[in-house]
C-alpha cells in the first residue's frame, strides 16, 4: 500500500469527495457547489479525470471538493473507477484521503446506487447519502422513507434535486457538523469471513481503519486482479491465498460472499424504504417508452439519421447570418487596412496574410458554435446513451470496444480529448484501435473546409442539400473508422472484444445555462487557437506565399505566386496531387494544412486575396468558383470539391493530434504509422472519388 | 513608411510567428496534460 506523503498535510479545510456510479449527478453537484463549469453526466464514463474546487460550508468555513470518476464498485474494471477507489484508500501520492465522502446516488434507481454505498460504508469515512433526482422518482410514483433510510444506512441522508439546488442548504449543514461521525452499519459478512479480513489487516502497514478497507478488497479479488495489485510482499500474498482457502473449505466463495451480503443488504433496505404510489399500469417510465422507438433497430436509425441531418440543417441556417456579418466584417477591415497603410509588404501582410488568414477562419465561429449547441442538447438529454447503444451493435461487430463510443464521440468535437478519453478502456489492444481511428471523426476544425467547398461546389443549392453532404461526409468518416477498426482488429491488434456494459439513465431536460457556458468554453478556446496557432501559421504562410519575390516587376499576381516558395511547394507535389484532380494551388493548400486542417481555408484566403489584390474584397467562396486552369475550364469542379472533402475526411493533418497520439501511445512508432495510414487512405479515397466520378461522365 | 521600413517590420512579424512557434511546441513536449488545466494527468504507458 502506497504510503500517502500528503497526509500530514498542515491545511485546515475539510476535504469532501463526491463519489457515485456514472449519472447519478456528481458533476452537477459539483457544480453547484463550487460554481466551476463542468460537463453534465448524461453517459457512463464522462468524468475521467480528477476535478477539484473550493466552496463555503454552513459557516463559511473553507472546504475542498474532489469531483471523482463514476464507478459501479470499489472492485475496479478501468483505469477511472481505480482512481476512486485509491482517492478514497488514501493510496494517491499527491491527493490526501478525504475526511468526508458525498455518495450521490440517484433516487428513482436506488438499488442498484446502493451497492456502492455499501462499499463506501466499509471504508471507515464518514459518508453522507445525496439522494438526489427525488423529483424524477416522485414523477415515477416512488415515495422514499427517507427518515428509515437514515437510519438503515447510519448516515445522514439529504434528498437533493441538484440541478435546481434544491436541499443544498441541508447538504451544507451535514457537511459542515463537527464532528462528523463514522458509519454504523453496514452489510453484514458471513463471521468466519469477517474474521479472515481483521487477521490480514493486521498485517497491513496502514492506518485501522483503512487496513480493514484494503484487507476486504484483496481478500475479495481474483488471482489475476491481485497480480494487479499493490500487494509485492510475498509473505502476505500467502496469507491471502491461505485465508482464501481456508474459506474455500468452509464453503465460502471469497469473491462472491461479500458482493452477495452487499446485494442482500441493499435489498433488504430498497424493499423497507421505497414504496410505489398509485397502480402500476404497465410499469413503463416515459422513458422507457420514448426508448421504445429511439433504441429500435429500425425507428431507432431513423431518429438518429434524422437528428443529425436537422443538426446540419441548422448549422447551414441559423448560423448563416452571423456567418454574413462577420465576413462582411473581415472584408470592411481588410478593406480599411489598406487605406491606412502605404502599399508594401507590411500592408499585404496585415490585410492578406492577418485579416485574409485568421478571418478566414474566424468566419466560421458561429457554425461550430451551433454544432456545440446541438451537441450539448443531444448529451445532457440522455439521448447520447440510447446513440451509444445503437452503434454498439455496429461497432461490436468491426471488434470495436463498447467504451470507444464515447472517444469517439468527443472526436467529433476535437480528436484530442476523443484520444484522451480512450484512456477508459482497459484493453491496451482495444485503446489502440481507438486511438488509431478516432481521428478519422470528422473534428470541428474540418467544419470550414467542409462549409467552404460545399460553398463553391453548389452556391445556389437549398440548406437541406447542403446539409445532406455535410451528413454524407460525417457518415463516411465513421465508416472509414469502423473499416479501420476492423482492418487493425483483424491484424495488427487481435484481441477478443467484451461485451458493453451501458446504462440509459432516464431522459432529462437539457439545463441551456450549461450548455451556453459550454458554448462560451468553446468559442474561448476557437478564438484562442484563431488568434495564435492560425495566427502565426497565417503568418508565416503569407511569407511563403510572397518571397522570394519576382525579378519582373511586370509579372502578374499568379506569376508572382508561383515564383515564391509556397508556390514552388505546390509546384514540387503537383504530379503526386493531379490524379487526384488538385492543381498547384490547392497543393500549397495541403501542404499549409498539414500542421492544422482549417489552415487550408486561410491558404486559400491569403491565395486568392493576393491574386485578387487589385479588386475590392470578394467572398472567398465566389474567387475560387472563378478560378480557372489555363485551358479556361474551372479548377473547383464539383468532383474536385468532392474530392478534396474526402482527402480532408480522412486525412490526419493536424500536428497536435500527432503530438497527443505520441504521448498516449509512449511510441513515435504509432503515431507516424497513423499519418502513414491516414495519408495513403485519404490520397487513395480522393483518387478513386475523382478517377470513379471521371470515368462516371462526372465533372 | 517606405517600402525597405515596411519588409523589415513584416520580417520581424514573420521571424516572431516562427519563434511563437517553436517555443510553444517546445513548451508541448515537457509533457503533461494538454488542458492547460494544471492536473499533470499522465496517460497509461501502453508499452506496458
Amino acid at each position: 500500500m502506497a504510503k500517502n506523503p500528503a497526509a500530514n498535510s498542515k491545511e485546515t479545510f475539510r476535504r469532501v469527495a463526491i463519489a457515485g456510479n456514472p449519472n447519478a449527478g456528481k458533476t452537477t453537484l459539483f457544480n453547484l457547489l463550487t460554481g466551476m463549469r463542468q460537463k453534465v453526466g448524461n453517459y457512463p464514463g464522462v468524468t475521467v479525470e480528477k476535478k477539484t474546487g473550493r466552496f463555503f460550508g454552513s459557516h463559511g468555513e473553507q472546504m475542498e471538493l474532489i469531483d471523482l470518476p463514476g464507478s459501479y464498485s470499489l472492485q475496479v474494471r478501468s483505469p477511472d473507477e481505480a482512481v476512486a477507489r485509491d482517492l478514497l484508500l488514501g493510496r494517491i501520492a499527491d491527493t490526501p484521503r478525504p475526511d468526508v465522502i458525498v455518495a450521490v446516488v440517484d433516487a428513482s434507481n436506488l438499488g442498484r446506487h446502493l451497492y456502492l454505498v455499501a462499499q463506501m460504508l466499509e471504508l471507515g469515512l464518514p459518508v453522507i447519502v445525496v439522494l438526489n433526482m427525488v423529483d424524477m422518482a416522485e414523477k415515477q410514483g416512488l415515495v422514499m422513507d427517507v427518515m428509515a433510510l437514515r437510519e438503515k444506512l447510519g448516515v445522514p441522508v439529504i434528498p437533493m434535486v441538484a440541478t435546481n439546488g434544491k436541499g443544498l442548504i441541508e447538504l451544507k449543514q451535514a457537511l459542515s457538523r463537527t464532528p462528523l461521525s463514522k458509519p454504523e452499519h453496514g452489510a453484514q459478512l458471513p463471521i468466519v469471513f469477517e474474521r479472515e479480513v481483521v487477521a490480514i489487516a493486521k498485517k497491513l502497514p496502514d492506518a485501522p481503519e483503512i487496513a480493514r478497507a484494503e484487507a476486504l478488497l484483496l481478500l475479495s479479488l481474483d488471482d489475476a486482479a491481485l497480480d494487479d495489485s499493490l500487494v509485492q510482499n510475498p509473505s502476505l500474498r500467502a496469507e491471502i491465498a491461505q485465508a482464501k482457502q481456508r474459506l474455500a473449505i468452509g464453503g465460502i466463495d471469497s469473491l462472491a460472499a461479500p458482493v452477495d451480503a452487499r446485494y442482500d443488504w441493499v435489498a433488504q433496505i430498497c424493499s423497507e424504504v421505497i414504496h410505489r404510489r398509485g397502480e402500476d399500469t404497465d410499469g413503463l417510465t416515459p422513458s422507457d417508452r420514448l426508448d421504445m422507438v429511439l433504441t429500435h433497430k429500425v425507428w431507432g436509425w431513423l431518429a438518429f439519421i434524422g437528428m443529425m441531418t436537422l443538426m446540419f440543417f441548422c448549422i447551414f441556417t441559423i448560423a448563416s447570418y452571423p456567418m454574413d456579418w462577420i465576413d462582411g466584417g473581415m472584408s470592411a477591415l481588410a478593406d480599411w487596412a489598406k487605406t491606412k497603410i502605404p502599399e508594401g509588404d507590411l500592408q499585404s501582410l496585415v490585410a492578406d496574410g492577418i485579416i485574409g488568414g485568421v478571418g478566414g477562419v474566424i468566419i466560421f465561429l458561429p457554425q461550430i458554435l451551433t454544432l456545440f449547441f446541438f451537441l450539448g442538447l443531444l448529451e445532457d438529454s440522455g439521448y447520447m446513451a440510447r446513440a451509444a447503444f445503437l452503434m454498439d451493435r455496429l461497432m461490436s461487430r468491426v471488434g470495436l470496444h463498447g467504451k470507444s463510443f464515447i472517444p469517439l464521440l468527443s472526436s467529433f468535437a476535437c480528436a484530442i480529448p476523443g484520444i484522451m478519453a480512450a484512456r477508459t478502456i482497459e484493453n491496451r489492444k482495444d485503446r489502440l484501435v481507438t486511438v488509431l481511428v478516432a481521428p478519422l471523426m470528422s473534428c470541428s476544425a474540418r467544419l470550414p473546409v467542409y462549409i467552404l467547398l460545399i460553398a463553391v461546389m453548389l452556391p445556389a443549392a437549398s440548406a437541406w442539400i447542403r446539409a445532406g453532404i455535410m451528413l454524407i461526409m460525417y457518415m463516411l468518416g465513421l465508416i472509414a473508422a469502423f473499416c479501420m477498426a476492423w482492418v487493425f482488429k483483424k491484424t495488427l491488434l487481435k484481441s477478443e472484444t467484451p461485451m458493453l456494459l451501458l446504462e440509459l439513465p432516464p431522459y432529462r431536460k437539457p439545463v441551456l445555462r450549461g450548455i451556453a457556458q459550454r458554448m462560451w468554453e468553446r468559442a474561448l478556446i476557437f478564438l484562442r487557437r484563431a488568434g495564435t496557432v492560425i495566427l502565426a501559421l497565417s503568418i508565416i504562410l503569407w511569407a511563403l506565399l510572397t518571397y522570394p519575390k519576382s525579378a519582373n516587376p511586370e509579372a502578374s499576381e499568379s506569376e508572382k505566386l508561383e515564383q515564391s516558395i509556397g508556390g514552388r511547394m505546390g509546384r514540387t507535389i503537383e504530379p503526386v496531387i493531379a490524379p487526384l484532380g488538385y492543381d498547384w494551388k490547392i497543393g500549397i493548400g495541403l501542404v499549409a494544412s498539414f500542421a492544422a486542417r482549417e489552415v487550408f481555408v486561410s491558404t486559400m484566403g491569403q491565395i486568392y486575396n493576393i491574386e485578387d489584390a487589385d479588386e475590392e474584397s470578394a467572398p472567398l467562396r465566389e474567387n475560387m468558383a472563378n478560378e480557372k486552369r489555363s485551358d479556361g475550364t474551372p479548377i473547383f469542379t464539383p468532383l474536385v470539391c468532392i474530392s478534396l472533402m474526402v482527402f480532408y475526411v480522412l486525412a490526419m493533418q493536424c500536428i497536435s493530434t500527432v503530438a497527443i497520439v505520441r504521448r498516449e501511445t509512449n511510441s513515435w512508432g504509432w503515431a507516424l504509422f497513423q499519418i502513414l495510414y491516414m495519408t495513403v487512405l485519404a490520397w487513395v479515397g480522393a483518387f478513386v472519388t475523382y478517377q470513379g466520378g471521371k470515368l462516371l461522365g462526372f465533372q | 513608411m517606405s517600402e525597405t521600413m515596411q519588409t523589415i517590420i513584416a520580417g520581424g512579424i514573420v521571424v516572431s510567428a516562427v519563434l511563437y512557434l517553436v517555443v510553444s511546441a517546445a513548451r508541448k513536449k515537457k509533457g503533461g496534460c494538454d488542458k492547460g488545466c494544471g492536473c499533470g494527468t499522465k496517460p497509461p504507458d501502453l508499452k506496458q
